[in-house]
């Protein structure tokens, strides 16, 4: 499974802000549990407000899922890395539930 | 009414919405944010659009619209028929989108606080494109649906607006309300947005649909108070607000006089009426008021003036035969531009288009006369309250420009008597002709009086007139007479007053 299906992401921050941080910290956590910290593009509005045009963003965090399909979206500081891959229908990896149900 | 702080302390800024300037005494608040409210289709949008690509157009204001409902693809298409030049105006970058509809096949979940900083640093960016004045938020009841938490967008919302406002631009937001006379706006949207609210509306009125603006509150600043009819119409260009002219004002009065087109009848006026008379000519059918309306168009062809008539009562060719018996040259004058008629069945356009279509004829075509023929027929399609604001606007509107004008109107019952729009109309006409049937000597002959002159003396006798191929024929006074004009009661008891001047 790993690696056969694209996965992007996109962050959208506005500044430091700790909302901003706290939603870059968990998404990180998140991708790099799945193992494709590379999946991963933040984005900061106030430095390029063109860059939301795009996606149409009107709140920050949100976090864009582009692929794999459909795509969707979260809104909000994202505190939780298990709520927030439930949100995106992603599936933690097989090694990592298997950790988590030995732990 | 709030109207703190003195007329004009506030700097305003004009919304190229016709008649919106001079009900909010020059404006928007300018640098601050207004918040339009109305129920689905009151034509918030409109508004907010207009006051836009207006802003644009006469202005040299950039503009950027945000659309929390449809795209801006959407909109365009949608306002296409006002013919503003929105793509136009777009691609010479003095209009600006910022898109902010949703995504129908996205799923969204919220996860955490959030913030407006994307929305701000969007629309600020899109305003520097376009060296933006002017932004809209259209709608902002269509934003809030796609958030779990009312109170974080509010907030957010709120933090939006003073954002804008910070800028020095000038902020229009629609929102919905869900009655004509209810709360101010669903999701307590008012509460950030203080400065000023305007409401539209477009409640049923004795079965018909009839628009009307008011300005709820412009903290600051003065404005006028109460309902005014406004029309939205392709024709015109968008949205125009009719404003309550100001009739009640003291105005000189013209002492110059015009001839109503007939030697005899300008003598029963006692030489001809002001120049900028109100002249109801009322008669049961038959009795020749479209002859009088004609006779009155005809001497200001002969005046070599403008004239304008409206007829719902005959078609444009059967008023032209009729014209060409009684009255000379009133085709060529037609042809050569001096005469405009129009003919119009009413129930095609109501009272409000019309008097745009009035407003727009006085200000192009520039009339120094105006028939219309008749105000029953506009009677028949309109409600009361519409009729009487018709009737009011219109004759303001003559007033203002020196305008001569002649109503007539019919009267249902042969004998004469007293219709609801002659007591109405005869209130704020300058001059009542009333004309008659009547039987003398064992004939049913025709009679005519002037009930009323403003300002000056008038032939006070009942007259005998015949409708001849030159036109109305005034003849003598019929003596002895009773009951002809003021109908005398059965039972032999003086008959009421009357109820017109004099």
């Amino acid at each position: 499974m790993e690696g056969t299906e694209r996965l992007a992401l996109r962050l959208y921050v506005s500044g430091g802000t700790p909302r901003s941080r706290r939603a870059i910290a968990t998404v990180r956590a998140m991708v790099e549990q799945l193992g494709r910290q590379d999946a991963v593009e933040v984005v900061d509005v106030l430095e390029t407000p063109s860059r939301a045009e795009e996606d149409r963003i009107v709140a920050t965090p949100t976090l864009v899922k582009h692929a794999p399909s459909p795509s969707s979206r979260v809104i909000g500081d994202l505190s939780d890395v298990r709520a927030l891959m439930d949100a995106l229908g992603l599936a933690p990896p097989p090694e990592n539930r298997a950790d988590k149900e030995t732990a | 009414m709030t109207t703190a702080g003195a007329h004009g302390s506030l700097d305003r800024l004009p919304t190229g919405i016709p008649g919106f300037e001079q009900i909010s005494h020059g404006g928007l608040p300018k640098g601050r944010s207004t918040l339009v409210v109305g129920t689905a289709g009151s034509g918030k949008t409109v508004y907010g659009a207009q006051y836009i690509t207006a802003g644009a157009r006469e202005h040299g204001d950039g503009g950027v619209i945000v659309t929390f409902d449809e795209s801006p693809e959407a909109v365009v298409r949608n306002l296409d028929a006002f013919g503003w030049g929105l793509p136009e105006l777009i691609d010479t970058g003095k209009i600006a989108f910022v898109d902010c509809s949703p995504s129908p096949d996205e799923d969204a979940v919220e996860m955490g606080d959030f913030d407006f900083h994307a929305l701000l640093a969007r629309i600020r960016a899109a305003l520097e494109r376009v060296g933006g004045q002017r932004v809209l938020l259209d709608s902002v009841t269509a934003l809030l649906p796609q958030f779990y938490s009312e109170g974080r967008v509010r907030r957010e919302l709120s933090r939006v607006v003073h954002g804008l406002n910070d800028m020095g631009v000038t902020t229009v937001l629609t929102a919905e309300r869900i009655d004509e006379y209810g709360a101010i706006a669903r999701h307590g949207v008012e509460e950030f947005v203080s400065d000023a609210v305007v409401v539209l509306r477009n409640p049923l009125d004795e079965q018909r649909r009839r628009r009307t603006i008011e300005i709820l509150k412009f903290r600051g600043g003065s404005h006028q108070s109460g309902e005014f009819p406004f029309t939205i119409s392709a024709a015109e260009g968008g949205m125009s607000v009719i404003p309550l002219s100001a009739i009640e004002l003291e105005r000189p009065a013209s002492t110059a006089r015009v001839s109503l087109g007939n030697p005899g009848v300008d003598e029963l006026f006692g030489g001809g009426v002001y120049r900028d008379s109100l002249i109801l000519v009322s008669g049961p059918t038959g009795t020749g008021k479209t002859l009088m309306a004609l006779s009155f168009i005809q001497a200001a062809i002969d005046a070599g003036e403008h004239a304008l008539m409206f007829s719902f009562e005959e078609s444009h060719n059967q008023l032209l035969r009729n014209a060409s018996s009684w009255t000379q040259g009133m085709e060529e004058a037609e042809r050569n531009g001096q005469v405009k008629i129009m003919s119009a069945y009413p129930e095609r356009m109501g009272l409000e288009d019309l008097l745009q279509r009035v407003r727009r004829e006085i200000d192009s075509f520039g009339p120094r006369r105006v028939a219309i023929d008749s105000l029953t027929a506009l009677e028949r399609v309109s409600t009361r309250r519409a009729f009487r604001e018709f009737v009011v606007r219109t004759t303001s509107l003559f007033k203002e420009n020196e305008i001569a004008a002649l109503y007539t109107n019919t009267s249902s019952m042969i004998s004469g008597g007293e219709t609801i729009t002659d007591a109405y109309v005869s209130t704020i006409t300058d001059g009542i002709m009333l004309l008659r049937y009547a039987e003398i000597e064992g004939e049913i002959r025709r009679a005519a009086a002037v009930l009323k002159m403003r300002g000056s003396k008038h032939d006070k006798r009942v007259r005998e007139y015949t409708i001849t191929p030159n036109g109305i024929e005034v003849g003598h006074p019929i003596e002895g007479a009773h009951g002809l004009i003021v109908q005398q009661q059965r039972d032999g008891r003086p008959p009421p007053p009357p109820m017109y001047g004099e």
